[in-house]
């Protein structure tokens, strides 16, 4: 008997171990056929991860060499860019992991820069500050390799404007809508259509040539919808605009806005961002007389020209050759923090308390410190409704000279004692000569009181992260107490700046400022009269919104000398890096 | 030791072997049926189709210039590759992406003239027959849509539309 069973249970085992494997057979291979759309599906999406992991390491070596080039510490020249300033930065050869759950890595593999010649006729693009950047990506077993063209551009040595002049040529198309809709959020749930497509973006940012005509047009219907029973505003935003005579800036002009422009003249060429629109029969020209206006280089004119075709609306110029990567320049933002530190380090650093530094050694020289509590002219915004009004409130010091404390220079060559960095915690009040090529910097205001730097041989450049704004106090003040004669008045309401400037046109303060009652205006006027002064500023202004100026100067009264080498010997240079050119291969 | 009979577990082995048996030769029987290959073959094309368009994203994403269409919608696209070098410039070289009599084409245009190649990155030329109705529409500046739409190879009405958003990296 147990020899029988024995033999049953010998001859059964591989029938069992047959029939095992067999089942398991078919269950591995009904898995795999489930899980092989799976897999493959898979292996593309690791394909593309290394191609977009490729990619991000270029947008991170292009932040990494934006955050270099603003470090007064070493200064990065214009003319001697070399990439061992941003190996150092971006890390080359270090792979990097992309998120929290992907298993994507990128690396920067190179920097080097493009040895080509600046071309002559592309006069807004320096072929000869380009980089090329190599990046890595993988995923998985796949690699891909990504080369890009990044462009560096010098701004002052480029534009004379740079996004100066933005709400010049662009003004403010919705504010009127959303003064009367009661608020941005208001207006938006009334006109959701332009919003969804993309054709407008809550900063007013017109992207479809169409609207733009429609909101430019001077006999043109109201283009937004307004509440019922809500009072209309009177047509398109093109009936209150215009923008005739000639431009502010005698020199290159970038705007990141749409140009809108009448019969206006240039004084040299003209680069946007968006579109240019002139308006009717309107011929914009340029100083030499021809009806066009530059975009990017005189090559793109003819093109321009020659190839309106579709159904853009009349008067607007399509550059087909621009591509949104070439005619974007990036804006310039300070590093204040880095200044600061290397003001403390190696120029002179005026604390809170209106008390200076030379090179961390507390100095004896008085910056008349004191305390002040202002408001602004009334101005109207791109998306407010009424009126905006800026109070400044806080410490202040008073720099170079000054009526007021007997014109004593404490910006001199003695004061300066070889520094070229001033770095204030405190707002400034500034007019005069300085002692040196300097780099003035506080994250509130700068205030001109008069012409400053306008005879020295020196290169002076303003920063100040709430704007540089006019203040007409001091020569109010001035003439209300010495009387002088009108001549002297006539000569001290023009004023000279020769210097770089980021942000002007941050408002006019003066003893006539005061705080709105009910919504009313406040206007430059006082003792002095209103739109009397006149400021030529010789350098370049890089950001800001200089139509607060230009609106109550002397008609004509703000222009802007475009000097290319305002900037020379400073600490820092104002250079922005773009992404021109992309290209992704796969490796493997 | 003689056996009478079966065994259950015997029977057992023998039933599932047996509608194994069945079950393939219903199975290969239904692989080898004309649904199946028509089926079959339908999939192969899709997948060619597909391919096609995807290495033609590929070209497109990462061309150093698109030329035509610049705005709107059209039955041609044009553009430039990046010469070879660092700088990626555009080529003088036009690359073009035509459709004519129901073919996509890849053609090469420069001063010389227009010339259809043979291939486009393995694919023959025409890269696509049956087309019965083609767009590359420039929806923004950095955002071409390819639309295709393709007579099924055996049929006379089944129309397959296939499409690509491609995201244009040096637009």
């Amino acid at each position: 008997m147990s020899l029988k069973r024995s033999a049953e249970r010998l001859a059964t085992f591989p029938v069992l171990v047959m029939t095992g494997f067999t089942g398991l057979l078919f269950l591995v291979l009904a898995a795999r056929v489930y899980m092989s759309d799976r897999d493959l599906a898979l292996d593309r999406v690791r394909e593309h991860q290394a191609r977009l992991a490729a990619e991000s390491g270029i947008h991170f070596a292009l932040a990494r060499v934006r955050n270099a080039l603003v470090q007064p510490e070493p200064a990065i020249l214009p003319g001697a860019i070399v990439p061992q300033a941003f190996e150092s930065a971006v890390q080359i050869g270090r792979w990097r992991r992309i998120g929290g759950q992907t298993e994507a890595w990128f690396r920067v593999a190179e920097i080097r820069r493009v040895q080509l010649p600046d071309r002559l006729e592309t006069p807004l693009i320096d072929e000869s500050c380009q980089l090329q950047v190599t990046a890595e990506g993988r995923c998985g077993w796949h690699l891909a390799q990504t080369t890009a063209v990044v462009q560096l551009t010098d701004l002052v040595r480029t534009f004379g404007a740079m996004n100066s002049l933005n709400m010049y040529y662009y003004g403010t198309p919705l504010q009127p809508w959303i003064d009367r809709a009661g608020s941005l959020e208001a207006f938006m749930a009334l006109n959701p259509g332009p919003f969804r497509t993309g054709a407008l973006s809550p900063r007013g940012l017109i992207f479809d040539p169409r609207l733009l005509a429609r909101v430019y047009q001077p006999a043109g219907e109201e283009p937004f919808l307004l509440a019922s029973g809500t009072q209309p505003v009177g047509g398109s935003y093109g009936r209150f605009f215009a923008r005739e005579g000639e431009s502010p800036c005698r020199g290159p002009v970038y705007c990141q806005t749409p140009i809108v422009v009448d019969t206006h003249r240039f004084f040299g060429p003209v680069q946007t961002a968006g579109w240019l629109f002139r308006r009717g029969g309107a011929k914009p020209v340029i100083d030499d007389g021809r009806t066009v206006v530059a975009l990017t280089s005189s090559r793109r004119v003819q093109l321009a020209t020659d190839n309106l075709e579709g159904e853009m609306p009349p008067g607007s110029f399509v550059d087909q050759d621009a591509s949104p990567n070439s005619s974007f320049v990036a804006s310039w933002k300070p590093d204040f923090a880095a200044l600061k530190a290397a003001a403390k380090r190696t120029g002179i650093y005026i604390d809170e308390n209106g008390k200076g530094f030379y090179r961390g050694e507390a100095v004896d020289t008085d910056y008349h410190p004191g305390d002040h509590h202002l408001f602004s002219e009334t101005y109207v915004d791109a998306a407010t409704v009424g009126l905006e009004q800026d109070e400044v409130e806080g410490g202040y010091v008073v720099l170079s000279t000054a009526a007021r404390y007997g014109e004593r220079n404490n910006l001199d060559a003695v004061a300066l004692r070889g520094a070229r960095l001033v770095f204030s915690e405190r707002s400034v009040y500034i007019r005069g000569e300085i002692g040196g090529d300097l780099l003035i910097v506080t994250p509130k205001h700068i205030f001109l009181t008069g012409s400053t730097n306008d005879e020295g041989p020196f290169s002076l450049f303003l920063v100040a992260g709430a704007g540089v704004a006019l203040s007409t106090t001091d020569l109010e003040n001035h003439v209300a107490e010495k009387k002088p004669s009108q001549s002297f008045i006539s000569a001290a309401v023009k004023w000279k700046i020769r210097a770089v400037i980021y942000k002007p046109g941050a408002g006019w303060y003066g003893s006539w400022s005061s705080s709105p009652s009910g919504g009313k205006q406040v206007w430059p006027s006082g003792l002095l009269g209103g739109r009397v002064f006149t400021v030529t500023i010789e350098g370049a202004c890089i950001e800001g919104n200089l139509k607060r100026w230009i609106d109550h100067a002397a008609p004509d009264g703000v222009r802007i000398e475009w000097k290319p080498a305002a900037a020379d010997r400073l600490p820092v240079q104002p250079i922005t890096a773009n992404l021109l050119r992309m290209k992704t291969v796969r490796l493997n | 030791m003689r056996r009478l009979g079966w065994h259950s577990r015997e029977l057992l082995l023998f039933l599932m072997f047996l509608a194994i048996a069945g079950g393939a030769s219903v199975f290969f029987f239904f692989l080898s049926s004309r649904d199946v290959r028509t089926a079959q073959s339908d999939y192969a094309w899709s997948l060619q189709v597909n391919a096609v368009l995807d290495r033609l994203a590929d070209e497109l994403a990462y061309a150093a210039q698109i030329d035509h269409p610049f705005d709107g919608e059209s039955k041609e696209c044009w553009y430039r590759r990046a010469v070879p070098g660092g700088t990626l410039e555009p080529s003088l070289t036009q690359q073009g992406l035509v459709v004519a009599d129901g073919m996509l084409e890849f053609v090469t245009r420069n001063a010389s003239g227009t010339v259809k190649s043979r291939s486009f990155r393995g694919f023959d030329n025409p890269l696509l027959k049956n087309v019965k109705k083609a767009s590359f529409e420039r929806r923004s500046s950095n955002l071409l849509v390819v639309s295709m739409s393709l007579l099924q190879d055996g049929t006379t009405d089944a129309v397959q539309v296939f499409e690509r958003a491609i995201s244009l990296r040096s637009r």
